[in-house]
C-alpha cells in the first residue's frame, strides 16, 4: 500500500469516527433531554448517558486535534515526495556507480596497454587514461545532487516524526507500551549498514572476533 | 558489487570467476560445479548469503567449502551468527584489494 493509498484509508477513517461521534454526541444529547416519564426514573442510566456523552465528545475533539497537527493531504504529498526523491537517488547512484566502473575498467585496460606500448603509442594510451579519470571525476558529482536529495528526505522524515510523537502523546501511549510493540529484530539479521555509533565494527574488530 | 569483486579478484589473480546473482542461484551453481571458494554478500534476494552458508555447510559435499562473507553487516551478531554459521572469513564494506587478497591468503593456507 503506497503513502498516498495510506493517507486516503486514513482521511475515510478519520471522518467516519467524526460522523460517529457527533451522532452519538446526538443521541446521548436526546436521551438525556427526555422528560422524566419516557426514562426509567433510574440516575444511573443518566449517568451513563452522561460518560457516553464525555466519550464521543472527547472522539470529536481528538479529531480535530489531529486535523490541526497538518492537513492529511499535506503529509500523504510530503511522503510521495520523499519516495520519489529516494528512488531517484537510487537511480542516479547505481548510473554513477556504473560510469565510474565502466571509465575505471578502461584505464585500467590502457594501462595494461602501456606496459607494452611503442613510444609512439605512449601519448594515446595516456590520453585514454587521462580521459577515463576525468570522467570518473565528472561521475562523482552525483554525491552532491544525492546528498542534497537526501537531506530533503530526511527533513520530511524529522517533520513526520515529530508529528507521530505528538499524535502518541494525544493518545496517551506511553514510551514503554509503544516500545513493546516494536518488531523483533528478523531472523535473517537484515540490520544494514551500521556507523561505530550505531555498532557496526570496523575490519580490525571482526577479525578479532574470528581469531 | 560483484563486478567490483570480480574486478579485484582479476588484479589479484583470480582469473577463474563465476557470478551468481543470489543466494539461489549460488546454491544452484555450487550443487552442480565443483568450485574452490564462495564469496557472497550478505544482503541478497531470494536467499541471503546466511541463508546459502547454512545451505552450503548442511550439503556433505560443500560442507567444507571456503566462504568468505563480504558485506556491509557490521554488527557484532551479524559476525557472531556467521562465525557459528561456519563461515571461513569476513569482510566488511568498504574494503580494499589488500584486506581480500588477505583474507583469500588467510583461508587457503
Amino acid at each position: 500500500m503506497s503513502a498516498t493509498d495510506r493517507t486516503v484509508l486514513l482521511q475515510a477513517g478519520l471522518a467516519r469516527i467524526a460522523g460517529y461521534s457527533a451522532a452519538l454526541v446526538a443521541e446521548a444529547d436526546r436521551l438525556i433531554s427526555l422528560p422524566p416519564a419516557e426514562q426509567d426514573g433510574s440516575t444511573t442510566v443518566t449517568a451513563v448517558l452522561g460518560e457516553m456523552r464525555a466519550m464521543a465528545q472527547l472522539l470529536v475533539e481528538s479529531r480535530a486535534e489531529i486535523v490541526a497537527m497538518a492537513p492529511p493531504s499535506q503529509n500523504g504529498a510530503a511522503l510521495q515526495e520523499a519516495g520519489d526523491a529516494l528512488d531517484v537517488v537510487v537511480a542516479e547512484t547505481e548510473r554513477a556507480a556504473f560510469e565510474i566502473m565502466n571509465q575505471a575498467e578502461r584505464a585500467q585496460a590502457a594501462a595494461i596497454r602501456l606496459q607494452d606500448a611503442r613510444p609512439s603509442e605512449i601519448a594515446e594510451g595516456l590520453a585514454e587514461v587521462n580521459e577515463a579519470t576525468t570522467a570518473i571525476v565528472l561521475a562523482c558529482i552525483f554525491q552532491d545532487i544525492t546528498g542534497q536529495r537526501i537531506r530533503k528526505v530526511m527533513s520530511t522524515l524529522r517533520e513526520i516524526e515529530g508529528r507521530i510523537g505528538s499524535l502518541v502523546a494525544l493518545m496517551g501511549i506511553s514510551a514503554e507500551e509503544a516500545s513493546s510493540t516494536a518488531q523483533p529484530v528478523a531472523e535473517t539479521l537484515l540490520n544494514g549498514p551500521s556507523s561505530e555509533e550505531q555498532g557496526g565494527l570496523g575490519q580490525g574488530a571482526v577479525d578479532d572476533l574470528f581469531s | 558489487m560483484r563486478r567490483i569483486v570480480r574486478n579485484l579478484l582479476d588484479k589479484i589473480g583470480y582469473k577463474d570467476v563465476e557470478e551468481a546473482a543470489n543466494g539461489v542461484e549460488a546454491l544452484e551453481k555450487i550443487k552442480s560445479t565443483q568450485y574452490d571458494m564462495v564469496i557472497s554478500d550478505w544482503n541478497m534476494e531470494p536467499m541471503t548469503g546466511i541463508e546459502l552458508l547454512k545451505e552450503v555447510r548442511a550439503q556433505p559435499s560443500t560442507a567444507k567449502m571456503l566462504f568468505i562473507m563480504v558485506t556491509a553487516e557490521s554488527k557484532t551478531e551479524n559476525v557472531i551468527a556467521a562465525k557459528q554459521a561456519g563461515a571461513s572469513q569476513y569482510i566488511v564494506k568498504p574494503f580494499t584489494a589488500e584486506t581480500l587478497k588477505a583474507k583469500i591468503s588467510s583461508v587457503l593456507v
